[in-house]
Parts: structure tokens; sequence; C-alpha cells
């Protein structure tokens, strides 16, 4: 078997520890959202003085770890499919499908991160903000995030295609 | 192109892609783009990524990673070993007894998790090799679990109804509330499966040895002790829900609250522990939101070319009775649950098939209960049925992916026989609902 590409240590490409890292990192954010959200419900009704921004706070945090969750879980090959038929297929096939996964995400991501930066760039231009009651640029961060987790996706993409196909080398 | 070719076309690749071994989310995505693109240009992604927006901007949302992170830290607590240990003793002579306590205690622990998996691989580690130590039949006690572990999306709360209701915008709390009585219906007929047919053959379910059996009764009071936390951590949730306190995704908040609770009294709460929940939350948000991503996307698409307007037609031309529709819909979703992921078939199908059942006159939250245990087939159905894979995952050796499958067709004809009960008399869903 070929060794994997990227650090010899561990088969690790930067694309690869950003990913990882992102997400393991992201992933506390549920647990402070959480704690935000009982802090939220014991100041309604223990203190009867609801806050403003423990709502919007909490949905941006949970957006951008479900954002990042994407690379970070096709990292890892998490991705739901059915790999009973794949996992016959001869090595040639597989190499053909793995192309074609990576031309998947690769056109999905390409089109849907192009109309993801206009609709960022467009809420970076305007300063957009959440128009609530606690009226923050949340909007522009969470967009921003969307369009980089795109990139990111794409590039994973890449990185993943290479290490499928170097496995199957004899 | 006409609408009839844009349907063949995205839905047929669909399922070829998905037989090939692409996932899921990048496959609707992949085609939302190719035809978003041919169809109607670049501006139709603009449209994708703002519903994508909107979409991660809904607070219910919230309650996603929630229910999840409820189960991850559950699965890593000895809490619901506990429950099974509590409901095991109480066993007795009955035919098929250690199965049926299996059933009541995964109904217990439906109540506790809005999701599936947990509850499988908990009861496969715990419940099988007692099982199979006794003499069990093999199919038999796999089955019970695979199904009974499935209840976890079908008795409140559930992941499953917090999606449909933020798709098809009906009320969480009704779609909870009248989820109970079909939930607890389905683990009836399972009980009542595995007590015929151990009764008519004893040797299906043999009983405990008479030693194991003598546990004093003080013993088994003391037992009971294991249903504290899990009351507490149920409680926690549906409590607040009920209540009127909560929102859902509050109310799953507090679940999580509660779950760390019970964790910290049994003295299980550490930071490996919660890290290991945290990172598991976060793979399975980042699998269960891109299929989301992908699946909104499509749907889009297929909006804009005029899909619903042509499968409405379509369906209400054929000139049946509205019963017969809900039959086939029913049908599409049985075929769609042995190739997708629930999250997909939700976000592809419902937007199509409400607004058809509810000019039909029908209850979106009657439909959502249908849905529910629909979905309940696509967790045992080959050749993907998560259940029968999560299982597969800690069950011994020996025991292959096939034998589980050929395990679960007769508890796939009871779900199917629950479902065709909650399609012919509604009320079994709606009358919980209706009394607030």
């Amino acid at each position: 078997m070929a060794p994997p590409h990227g650090d010899p240590a561990t088969g690790l490409t930067p694309v690869d520890r950003l990913s990882l890292w992102l997400g393991r990192t992201l992933a506390w954010v549920f647990l402070i959202a959480v704690a935000l959200t009982a802090w939220e419900v014991l100041m309604r009704y223990a203190f009867n003085s609801p806050t403003i921004w423990v709502h919007d706070l909490v949905i941006a945090l949970s957006a951008l770890a479900f954002i990042f969750g994407g690379a970070y879980s096709l990292q890892r090959a998490e991705h739901i499919r059915i790999s009973s038929l794949y996992d016959r297929m001869p090595p040639a096939w597989r190499h053909a499908c793995d192309l074609l996964n990576a031309l998947a995400i690769i056109v999905f991501m390409a089109a849907f991160g192009w109309a993801a930066c206009r609709q960022a760039l467009v809420a970076i231009e305007l300063g957009e903000t959440s128009g609530r009651a606690w009226d923050v640029p949340i909007p522009v961060v969470v967009k921003t995030a969307l369009a980089v987790g795109v990139v990111l996706m794409i590039l994973q993409a890449i990185v993943n295609l290479r290490r499928a196909w170097r496995r199957d080398r004899p | 192109m006409s609408i009839e070719w844009i349907t063949i076309l995205m839905f047929g690749s669909m399922i070829v892609m998905l037989l090939l071994g692409l996932p899921l989310a990048f496959v609707t995505g992949l085609i939302a783009a190719v035809f978003g693109m041919a169809l109607f240009g670049p501006k139709s992604m603009l449209l994708i990524s703002s519903r994508i927006y909107s979409f991660v901007n809904e607070y219910v949302l919230v309650s996603v990673p929630m229910f999840i992170m409820m189960a991850s830290i559950m699965e890593r607590s000895g809490v619901a070993r506990d429950l099974f240990d509590a409901m095991r003793v109480w066993a007795g002579r009955l035919p098929g007894g250690l199965a049926i306590q299996t059933m009541v205690a995964a109904t217990i622990m439906g109540a506790m998790t809005g999701i599936i998996g947990g509850e499988i691989v908990l009861l496969g580690l715990v419940a099988l090799p007692q099982m199979l130590r006794l003499g069990y039949d093999r199919k038999l006690a796999i089955g019970t679990i695979c199904a009974g572990g499935s209840l976890g999306t079908m008795i409140p709360p559930s992941i499953v109804l917090v999606i449909y209701g933020l798709t098809v915008n009906v009320s969480i709390g009704d779609l909870f509330a009248a989820n109970v009585i079909p939930g607890l219906m389905m683990s009836g007929i399972y009980m009542l499966y595995i007590f015929i047919r151990c009764r008519r053959d004893p040797t299906l379910g043999p009983p405990a040895p008479e030693k194991e059996r003598n546990i004093p009764l003080a013993q088994k009071l003391r037992l009971l002790k294991g249903l504290v936390l899990p009351g507490i951590v149920a409680g926690s949730v549906l409590g607040t829900i009920y209540t009127g306190i909560a929102s859902v995704t509050e109310a799953a908040g507090m679940g999580v609250v509660g779950t760390l609770f019970a964790a910290l009294v049994r003295g299980e709460l550490n930071w490996p522990m919660l890290r290991a929940s945290v990172l598991q939350t976060m793979s399975a948000c980042g699998v269960l939101l891109w299929v989301s991503f992908g699946a909104t996307a499509m749907i889009g698409v297929y909006n804009l070319a005029g899909g619903p307007t042509f499968v409405r037609t379509f369906m209400i031309g054929l000139g049946v009775a509205p019963i017969v529709i809900i039959l086939i819909m029913m049908a599409i979703l049985i075929v769609l649950g042995c190739l997708m992921d629930w999250i997909g078939i939700c976000l592809l199908t419902m937007p199509i098939f409400v607004p058809i059942i509810k000019s039909l006159g029908y209850d979106p939250i009657w439909f959502g209960v249908l849905f529910c245990m629909n979905m309940q087939i696509s967790y045992l159905s080959p050749p993907f049925g998560p259940a029968a894979f999560y299982l597969k995952g800690v069950a011994p050796p020996e025991i292959s992916l096939d034998d589980i499958f050929r395990a679960l067709w007769p508890f796939m004809g009871m779900q199917v026989f629950a479902l065709l009960i909650v399609l012919f008399f509604p009320d079994i869903a709606l009358w919980l609902p209706s009394l607030n």
C-alpha cells in the first residue's frame, strides 16, 4: 500500500487538519448553546427577566457548527451513503465512483458557493444586522461562514479524492 | 423540457447515483446545481443559498443537536443500563419475558431520546447477550432490539417530528402529543407478538433459571431505583413541553441538563466523556444538516420547475379515492425509505405531499404521525436500514448483517399493520392533541 500523502506521520494534509480542528472546536458550541438556553429559562422563570440575546446567539453559534460540520464529517467520510454495491466493485470502478463523488461535491459546492459568496458580499457591503431586539451583524458572520465552509468542502473533497485513489494503488 | 421529463430525470439520476454509493447530501446538491443552472441560470443558485441560510436560522433546528447530545451522553452513562436491569428482574415466568421487558425498557428509553442509534447500540450490548444466554430464538431477540430501539423517534420526543414540523410548519408540540398513542400501540403490538409466539413455542423465549428469578422482593424494589434518573431525564424534556414552560428547543436544552445531572449523580461525568459526546454530536449534525442543505436545494429547484403542481395534478387526476392517494404516498415513502435517510425524504417529499393532503381535507398532524411511522419501517428495511447497521456494530461476530435483516421482516410487517391502523383510524393520533 502506498503511503498516504500529506504529513508522513499522520497522513493528514493542512486541509484535513483545518477541517478537523474547526469541527472539534465548534463541537463545544453545542454545549455552550445548552448552557445559554438553561440560563435563559432560569432568567425567565426564576427572575422574570428574559434576555433578548440568548435566542439569536444560540441560533448563530449552532449555524456555525452546522456549516463547518459538513467539512468535518466529509474528512471523516461519514456522510450517509449506500455502500453495498460500491464495496463489491473492482478497484477501477471504485475509482470512477470516487471521482464522480468528488465531482458531485465540487459542482454542487461551486454553484452553491458562488451564490453563498455573493450573499456574503452583499451582507458585508450593507453591514447587514439581524434587525431584531438584539440588533447585531450576525447575518454578516453566518453568511460569510457559509461561503468559507463551502470553499473548505471543495478543498476537502479534492484531498479525499487523492487519498481514495492512493489507497487502492497496488 | 417538460415537467414530466424533469421529474423522471431528477429522481431517476438521484436513485442511480445513490446506488453507486454517492452520499445523499451531494447527490441531491449536484442535481440541484445541474438542473438549476440548466433550467433557470445562476439566479436559481442565489435562491438556494438564501433558502439554506434561512433554514439554519430556525430556532427549532437547534433542538436537533441537543437531542443528539442527550442521547450521546446517555449512551456513555449507566442510566439506561440500570433501567434495563430494573425491568429485567420483573420478567418472571412470562413466556418471552425477557424480550417483553426489553421492549418495555426500549419504550421508556424512547421517551428519553429523540433519535435512533444509541438505544439499539445499548440494547445490543446489554439485552442481546442476556437473551442469547437464556437460549432465546436469535431472530426474535434481534428483531426485538432493532424494532424496540427504533421507537426512539416514535415515542416523543423525536427529531423526525421536529424536522417534519419545521418543513410543513405545524406545531411540534401537537405532533409529539399525536405520536404518543400510536407509539405505545406499536410497542404493544411488538409485545403481543413476542408473547403469542413464545406462548405457542416456549423454546423461543425460555424463562430464566429458577435461581436467577428468585430475587427477594426487597431487592427487586431496590432495583426500581434505576427508574428514578430516567424519569428525571424524560420528565425534563416532556415535562417542560407539556406544561408549556418552554419551547421545543428549550425543552431539549433542559433534557441535556437533566441527562448531565443524571450522569453527575452517578459519578460518570468527566471531560473525556463530555468531549466524546460533543464530537459525536458534531459528526451527526454535519451529516444531517448537509443532507438537509442538499435536499433543500433540490426541492427548491424542483419547485421552480413547477414540480409540486405537476405531482398534485397528476395524483388528483388519477381519479381515485383520496385514501388511495394517501396509500400511494405511503408506498412511495416506503420505497424511498429503502434508499434514503429520513431527513432527506422529509425535506424532499413533504413540501410536495403535504399541500396535497391538505387540499384533500386531511390533517397534516395526522400525516406527520404516518410519516414518522413510515420512517420506522425505513430503519429496518434492507439494504440500508440503519437499525441493522447499529446492531451489527455491537452484535457477536457470528451474527451477520443478512441474519439481522432476515430477522426484521415480521417486525416490518407489524409496522405496516400499525401504520394502516392509524391510517384508517386517524383519531388514534388526533385524540390526544385535541384535548388541549
